[in-house]
């Protein structure tokens, strides 16, 4: 069994009236790539601030790499790199400077931090930016170069914070491949989203946080088990007599259906079989059938379930 | 040393928007100090004459060539009266016959026909010069003197200049572009600007919310970050104020006791600048509002401590209102070490220990605001 890089219990983190983080308690092992997945305000932010003592906290501990953090713990801090959701780079230096000026952080000996520099910007693949200051570089380079900067020491432990709100679609898959490498290369990765698909793509262990708390983990075909839902089945069917509708929602494992805008949706739990019988019912009162679809549950599907609300915020 | 080099990085691209300011500040001092020698070297105007000298004797050349020297003797163009006329030359004098015999026995009628225009200034000097050098020939003939004598001593007596010391129309004092003192007293204005544009600027994109966070991230300690950029910000402070220094110098053709004094107050000015330029750097987010500020700042603190307008033309309400800043009591000490103000050396210590109590206050004020942010931030 792999080492715990980073133990969290029983954090408690109050704003005034406001419990932000409330009795959190993680345990994320060597080598994972573990997704803190929530809606905005749920505490996934607060939570990494506590982790990198940015912030004090009123009850519980951290320990990382089996170490107690704290504010002055410069060892444990020397190992962990942190890419935020805002681009923190300075655009007085160039792209070459201020992954220099970062590593040089962590790195002192010049040779080693040249070396480093040099391999960032190859993962990043800046290298024809290397001259180029921020402002002429595009969001998305702009988002490589922020990661860039944060993991040119190559740290054991990569913090990433919401790194892809507001990049483009070629640019988020580009960022999701390179921490799926770095996970690969060794480290040990935390990867806040409240984009449930690049956390069901990426992360080998969930934990989904809602008000400060965590309200369930484990891997996402774990946390999937945990809805009453296994598919929801589509049917295209322009017209759907009340009978019939009846006749459905009667099946053994379908827990729901209705007909709307000329689609039959059916929510099965658990069973085998499902399409079939559905389809089975439909032939024998001959309606004409359409498009058909299943739907695998997702985690919002989990998280909907459990908190009886949507996990995306409406603009998402 | 990754902040301070990060500190000399930001600061070069910084610079050069203080270098328009301290270029434009050079030449206008050096314009300064040109107009003020221009003005503090007294030179006689000369007068524009022709003369006509009819008596031909040794006597009346010597007259004609030592009127030569005090005034500018032409050939006119055209007839004398349109010279006249045309303001081409202010007097027309004729030395007539017989000039030198009756200088002898002391005759002084009808030496010389003189035309001019009525109410013409170089007329009037001209007859004063030639009342003044007849009156000198004919005391020294009447001492006893031969004729070449007495010519030789009247030409030696009108020869004597008076002492001529420019003063400003302000009750007597000196005037304030004289020599290099208009560098010192602009010298705080562009101080201001100077740290503003770099050190305001420097900081703010190093205390940048997302880079502090970084940074705060990073395994650096707070007192080894905090350590190196004050040794930036002291290195750049010490560079600038020396740089002004040698150029002062150079504008001042060097510095004597008093100018020690001023180099001392400026050193201290630079100091308050530089704690202003860190306290704005805290108080605002963004760079482009470090060019308001700045201009606010260094501009309503010139105007009301006196560095625009000297302090004497200042009314008392503004005066009042000036103490409260710093480039009052330098340009009140600026001013008594210069001659601008009544000298008092008590005075000008008091100025001095009043500005570096600013610094203090001004010191304790960043700090304070530093360790507000730092409680925000949890």
């Amino acid at each position: 069994m792999a080492e715990n890089v980073v133990e969290i219990e029983g954090l408690v983190k109050r704003y005034g009236e406001l419990t932000a983080l409330d009795h959190l308690t993680l345990e994320i092992r060597e080598g994972e790539v573990f997704g803190l997945l929530g809606p905005n305000g749920s505490g996934k932010t607060t939570t990494i601030n506590c982790l990198l003592s940015l912030l004090s906290y009123d009850k519980g501990s951290i320990r990382i790499f089996g170490r107690e953090m704290s504010p002055t713990a410069y060892d444990i801090k020397k190992d962990i790199g942190v890419i935020m959701q805002n681009v923190a780079v300075f655009e007085e230096l160039t792209v070459q400077e201020n992954i220099d000026y970062f590593c040089g952080l962590y790195i002192t000996d010049k040779q080693k931090r040249r070396q480093c520099v040099e391999e960032a910007i190859k993962f990043v693949g800046l290298e024809d930016f290397r001259k180029f200051r921020p402002k002429k570089l595009s969001g998305g380079l702009l988002r490589r170069l922020n990661i860039a900067c944060g993991i040119a020491h190559k740290p054991k432990l990569i913090i990433l914070d919401e790194p892809t709100v507001a990049v483009d679609p070629q640019s988020r898959n580009k960022i999701l491949e390179g921490i799926e490498e770095l996970n690969r290369n060794g480290a040990t990765v935390i990867y806040t989203s409240h984009y449930m698909e690049e956390v069901e793509q990426i992360c080998t262990r969930i934990a989904i946080m809602d008000k400060g708390r965590k309200i369930a983990e484990g891997t996402k075909e774990e946390l999937k088990a945990m809805t009453k839902n296994t598919e929801t089945i589509k049917v295209a069917v322009s017209e759907l007599p009340e009978a019939v509708l009846d006749e459905i929602s009667a099946l053994n494992h379908v827990y729901s259906a209705f007909h709307a805008d000329g689609m039959l949706t059916a929510a099965c739990s658990g069973g085998r079989h499902n399409l079939i019988r559905v389809l089975e019912v439909l032939q024998k009162h001959d309606l004409h059938i359409g498009q058909v679809t299943t739907v695998q549950p997702t985690l919002n599907d989990v998280f909907l379930e459990i908190t009886g609300k949507a996990l995306r915020d409406k603009e998402d | 040393m990754q902040v301070y080099k990060l500190f000399m990085q930001i600061l070069k691209k910084k610079m050069p928007v203080a270098m328009i300011y301290v270029v434009l500040f050079m030449v206008l001092c050096l314009a300064f100090a040109a107009k003020g020698s221009e003005e503090t070297t007294f030179e006689e105007s000369k007068v524009s004459i022709v003369i006509t000298d009819n008596d031909n004797t040794a006597e009346s050349k010597a007259l004609t060539e030592y009127i030569g020297k005090r005034c500018r003797v032409v050939e006119p163009k055209m007839p004398k009266n349109d010279a006249l006329y045309f303001n081409h030359i202010s007097f027309s004098l004729t030395i007539n016959e017989g000039y030198a015999k009756k200088l002898a026995a002391g005759d002084t009628d009808d030496l010389f026909t003189e035309e001019y225009v009525h109410e013409n200034y170089g007329a009037a000097y001209m007859e004063n010069f030639l009342g003044e050098y007849v009156g000198c020939v004919r005391a020294a003939v009447a001492a006893g003197d031969d004729m070449s004598a007495a010519v030789k001593s009247a030409e030696e007596a009108m020869d004597i200049d008076t002492e001529v010391k420019m003063v400003s129309s302000d009750s007597g004092k000196m005037n304030g572009f004289e020599s290099g003192s208009g560098f010192f007293r602009y010298l705080p204005f562009i101080l201001i600007s100077v740290m503003m544009y770099t050190l305001s600027a420097v900081m703010v994109a190093i205390n940048k919310k997302e880079v502090r966070f970084r940074t705060n991230c990073s395994s650096i300690s707070p007192t080894s970050y905090g350590g190196q950029l004050l040794a930036g910000s002291v290195t750049f402070v010490m560079a600038a104020w020396v740089l002004f220094m040698v150029l002062g110098a150079f504008v001042c053709g060097g510095f004597d006791g008093k100018g020690w004094v001023q180099v001392l107050n400026s050193g201290i000015f630079a100091v308050i600048s530089a704690l202003v330029a860190v306290i704005v750097s805290m108080l605002i987010n963004a760079e482009q509002t470090i060019n308001i500020v700045s201009n606010v700042v260094g501009l309503a603190m010139s105007f009301m401590c006196g560095v625009f307008v000297p302090q004497s033309m200042l009314s008392d309400g503004v005066l009042a209102v000036g103490r409260f800043m710093p480039m009052y009591w330098y340009t009140k000490a600026n001013d008594m070490l210069t001659g601008a103000a009544m000298y008092s050396a008590g005075k000008v210590t008091e100025c001095i220990a009043v500005e570096a109590g600013f610094c203090a206050a001004l010191a304790a004020v960043a700090l304070l605001i530093f360790k507000l942010r730092v409680r925000a931030d949890n």
